[in-house]
C-alpha cells in the first residue's frame, strides 16, 4: 500500500480517535441512573458517546476517501517534539517537589535552549536565557503571591 | 425615579480619586486579561478585599472597570500571540492572529480595541434605559428556554467546521463529552472518573483552554522545522483607528448584531463572553457574503468577537442590578461586592439607592473611556510582543499561564489538565481539528444537559411539553432547520465533488 505519510498518519489519529470513543462508550455503559426522576446520569454519556463513535466512523471514512499526496516525508522535528513534551511533564512533576519558583526557572532555561534555533545559541543569548529564567520566576511568584495574594506551589526551595 | 437623582449619580462619579480608581482597576485588568491563564473573574475576586475600605461608589467603580479591562485585554493576547488571553477572547484568535502574522497587528489591535470600547457603550446605553424590562424578560427563562438556546448554539457548531463538518461535529462531540466528566449534577453519579478521585470534579475550563490553545502553541514550537534565518514579520503603521469610514459602515450589521447577541448572551445567567465571542464569529460568518475569507485575517470576525464579548458584560450587569441574579463569575463577586457595602440588587435598587445606582453606571461609562485611551496608548508597547523571537516568549507565557492555571483552584490535576489537553491540542491542529467547537460544546454541554433534564421534570417526561414555550420553540425549530441545512448544504458538496 502506497499510502503518503500524510493520510497514514491521518487514518492512524482517526483509528484512534474512533478507539477512544469506544473506551468510553463501554464505560459510559456502567453509568448508574443515579437519584432522579426522569432522564438519569446515564442518558448523556451514553448519547455523547455514541454520536462520538458516529462521527469518528464519518470521519475516517471520509479520509480513506480523500486523495493521497504520496508524500513520504513528514514535517516535524521529533526529537525536539519529544523533548519539549518530556520537559512540561518533567515541570509539573516538580512543580509540588521544587515549588513554582525553581521549578520555572529549571523549565525556562531548558525550554529556551531546546527551542532557540542553533545560529542564535550565541554565548550573549545564553547569557539573556540565564538572566530571563532567574528573573521572571522571582518576579512573577512576588507580583502574584506578595501583591495579589494568589497562591503558587511552594517546594522545599524558596519556601 | 427623578431624572435629577440619576444625573446627580452620573455625575458623583466624575471626581478625580473615583477616576484614579477606575483606571488603576482597567490597568491591572487589562494586565490580567492579556496574560493567558489569568482572567478578569481571578482581578475582581483578588481585588475585592482592597475595596473593603473604600466607599461603596470607588470600590464598585474599581471592581467594574477591572471586568472592563479583563476582558478587553484578552485580545492583546490573542492578536499577538495566538493565544486568547481570557475565553471571551477565543474567536478574537482566529482572524486577530493572521493580521499580525500578515504585518497587520497595529490594526488589529486598533479594530479590537475600538469595537471592545463600542459593544460595551451598546451595552450601557441597554443597562441605562432598559435594563428593567430586559430583567423582566429574563426571568421569563426557564430550562426549556435555556435548554432550547443552548441547543441552538451548539448547532453553530456545524457551521464552524469549515472544509470538513465531521472535524468540526467531532470537536463539538468531543467538548460535550468532556464536560460530562466528574460528577454529574443530574443525579450525583461518578462519570468517566476511572476510579480516581482527582477526576470527580471534572475538567475545569481555564485548564482546558491553556492547554488547547497555550501549551499546544509551545509544543508546535518544538515540532516545527522552520528555518530560522526566516526574518519575523515586524507589525507595519497603524492610521488613526485602524479603521477606515468605509470599512466602518460595512461593518455596521455585523456590529450591531454582535453587540445583541452579546448582550442577549450575558443577560442569561451561567452563560457569558465565553460563549458570545464565538456565537457571534458563527453567525457573522454565515451572513457575510465573503465566509471562506474568514480565518485569513480579515475584521469581520474580530468585530463580531470583540464587540459581543465586551458588550456581555452590560449584560451580564443587568439581570445581577436588576434581579440580583449573577449573569456570570465577575457579576457574582460584584453582587457579594455590593451586598458588602450594604446594597441590596434587585427591584428595590433602583428606588432605594437610585443615585449610587447611577453612580455605578457613570463609573462604568469612565472605565470604559479609560479602557480605549490606555489601550490605545499601549499599542506600540503591546507590538513591541512580536519583536520579542518565539523561542523566549512562548517558555516565558507557559510559566506565567501556569500561574493562573494553578491559582484558580490550587489543584496540580489542573496544571496536569493543561498539559494533557495542550498535547490534545497539538494533534488537533495538526490534523485540522478545529478548537472552537471543542469549546463551545464543553461549555454549553453540562448547561444543555441539566437543562434538559429539569425542563422534562416540569413537562412530565413529555419533551413536546417543550414547544409550549414560544421561546423554547422557535430555539428548537431554527435548531432543527440549522441542521438540517448544514447537511443539505454538505450533501450538495459531496455530491458536486463526485461530478
Amino acid at each position: 500500500m502506497d499510502m503518503g505519510i500524510k493520510k497514514r498518519t491521518e487514518l492512524i489519529f482517526d483509528v484512534v480517535c474512533l478507539l477512544a470513543g469506544v473506551v468510553l462508550f463501554v464505560n459510559a455503559l456502567s453509568i448508574d441512573t443515579g437519584t432522579t426522576m426522569g432522564q438519569g446520569a446515564d442518558f448523556m454519556p451514553k448519547l455523547c458517546t455514541l454520536l462520538w463513535i458516529v462521527v469518528s466512523v464519518g470521519q475516517l471514512l471520509h479520509t480513506l476517501k480523500t486523495e493521497d499526496d504520496h508524500e513520504k516525508k513528514l514535517d516535524i522535528n521529533l526529537r525536539s517534539f519529544f523533548s519539549t513534551i518530556v520537559l512540561l511533564l518533567a515541570y509539573i512533576l516538580l512543580l509540588p517537589i521544587l515549588g513554582f519558583i525553581a521549578s520555572s526557572m529549571v523549565y525556562l532555561i531548558a525550554q529556551m535552549l531546546l527551542f532557540v534555533p542553533t545560529v542564535y545559541r550565541t554565548r550573549k543569548n545564553i547569557i539573556l536565557f540565564i538572566v530571563l529564567a532567574l528573573i521572571v520566576p522571582i518576579a512573577t511568584y512576588f507580583l502574584f503571591v506578595n501583591a495579589f495574594g494568589l497562591l503558587l506551589p511552594s517546594g522545599i526551595i524558596f519556601g | 425615579m427623578s431624572s435629577s437623582v440619576a444625573i446627580a449619580g452620573l455625575l458623583s462619579s466624575i471626581n478625580p480619586f473615583t477616576i484614579l480608581l477606575c483606571a488603576l482597576g482597567v490597568i491591572i485588568g487589562i494586565i490580567f486579561g492579556s496574560i493567558p491563564g489569568l482572567t478578569s473573574t481571578m482581578a475582581v475576586a483578588l481585588c475585592l478585599p482592597i475595596t473593603y475600605g473604600m466607599g461603596a461608589l470607588n470600590g464598585i467603580a474599581m471592581l467594574i472597570a477591572l471586568y472592563v479591562g479583563g476582558t478587553s485585554g484578552g485580545l492583546i493576547s490573542a492578536i499577538l500571540l495566538k493565544i486568547p488571553g481570557t475565553p471571551s477572547s477565543v474567536a478574537t484568535t482566529f482572524d486577530g492572529a493572521p493580521m499580525a502574522e500578515h504585518g497587520q497587528a497595529g490594526k488589529a489591535l486598533g479594530v479590537g480595541i475600538l469595537y471592545s470600547f463600542l459593544g460595551t457603550v451598546i451595552s450601557i446605553v441597554a443597562l441605562i434605559f432598559i435594563a428593567p424590562q430586559l430583567a423582566r424578560v429574563a426571568l421569563k427563562f426557564g430550562p426549556q428556554e435555556y435548554f432550547a438556546i443552548c441547543l441552538f448554539a451548539l448547532t453553530m457548531i456545524g457551521s464552524m467546521a469549515g472544509d470538513n463538518i465531521w472535524k468540526g461535529l467531532f470537536a463539538g462531540i468531543m467538548g460535550i463529552t468532556f464536560s460530562l466528566f466528574g460528577i454529574s449534577d443530574v443525579g450525583g453519579i461518578a462519570r468517566f472518573t476511572f476510579g480516581s478521585a482527582s477526576m470527580e470534579n471534572g475538567f475545569s475550563q481555564l485548564p482546558l483552554m491553556i492547554g488547547l490553545f497555550a501549551v499546544s502553541e509551545v509544543i508546535m514550537i518544538g515540532a516545527e522545522t522552520i528555518d530560522p534565518s526566516k526574518p519575523i514579520i515586524k507589525d507595519a503603521e497603524m492610521h488613526g483607528f485602524g479603521v477606515s469610514m468605509a470599512e466602518f459602515k460595512d461593518q455596521f450589521v455585523n456590529f450591531i448584531r454582535s453587540a445583541l447577541i452579546g448582550i442577549g448572551i450575558g443577560i442569561l445567567p451561567g452563560i457569558g463572553g465565553a460563549t458570545s465571542n464565538i456565537l457571534a464569529y458563527t453567525v457573522a460568518r454565515q451572513q457575510s457574503k465573503h465566509p471562506e475569507k474568514f480565518g485569513t485575517g480579515i475584521i469581520d470576525g474580530l468585530i463580531a468577537s470583540e464587540t459581543s464579548n465586551n458588550a456581555a458584560i452590560g449584560g451580564a450587569l443587568i439581570p445581577m442590578l436588576t434581579l440580583g441574579i449573577p449573569g456570570d463569575t465577575v457579576t457574582a463577586i460584584l453582587l457579594g461586592g455590593l451586598t458588602l457595602h450594604g446594597i441590596t440588587p434587585g427591584p428595590m435598587l433602583f428606588q432605594n439607592s437610585g443615585e449610587l445606582v447611577y453612580g455605578v453606571f457613570g463609573a462604568f461609562i469612565v472605565s470604559t473611556i479609560l479602557m480605549l485611551i490606555i489601550e490605545y496608548s499601549g499599542i506600540k508597547v503591546f507590538t513591541k510582543v512580536l519583536a520579542v523571537p518565539k523561542y523566549i516568549l512562548l517558555p516565558v507565557v507557559l510559566v506565567l499561564c501556569i500561574v493562573g492555571t494553578y491559582g484558580t483552584n490550587h489543584l496540580i490535576f489542573d496544571v496536569w489538565t493543561a498539559i494533557g489537553f495542550g498535547i490534545l491540542g497539538y494533534f488537533m491542529s495538526t490534523h485540522h481539528i478545529p478548537k472552537a467547537p471543542m469549546i463551545l460544546g464543553f461549555v454549553l454541554g453540562g448547561i444543555v444537559e441539566t437543562n434538559l433534564v429539569r425542563g422534562l421534570m416540569y413537562c412530565d417526561g413529555n419533551f413536546l411539553g417543550f414547544f409550549k414555550s414560544p421561546i423554547a420553540a422557535v430555539f428548537i425549530l431554527v435548531s432543527v432547520v440549522v441542521v438540517i441545512m448544514t447537511a443539505w448544504k454538505e450533501f450538495k458538496k459531496s455530491s458536486k465533488a463526485k461530478v
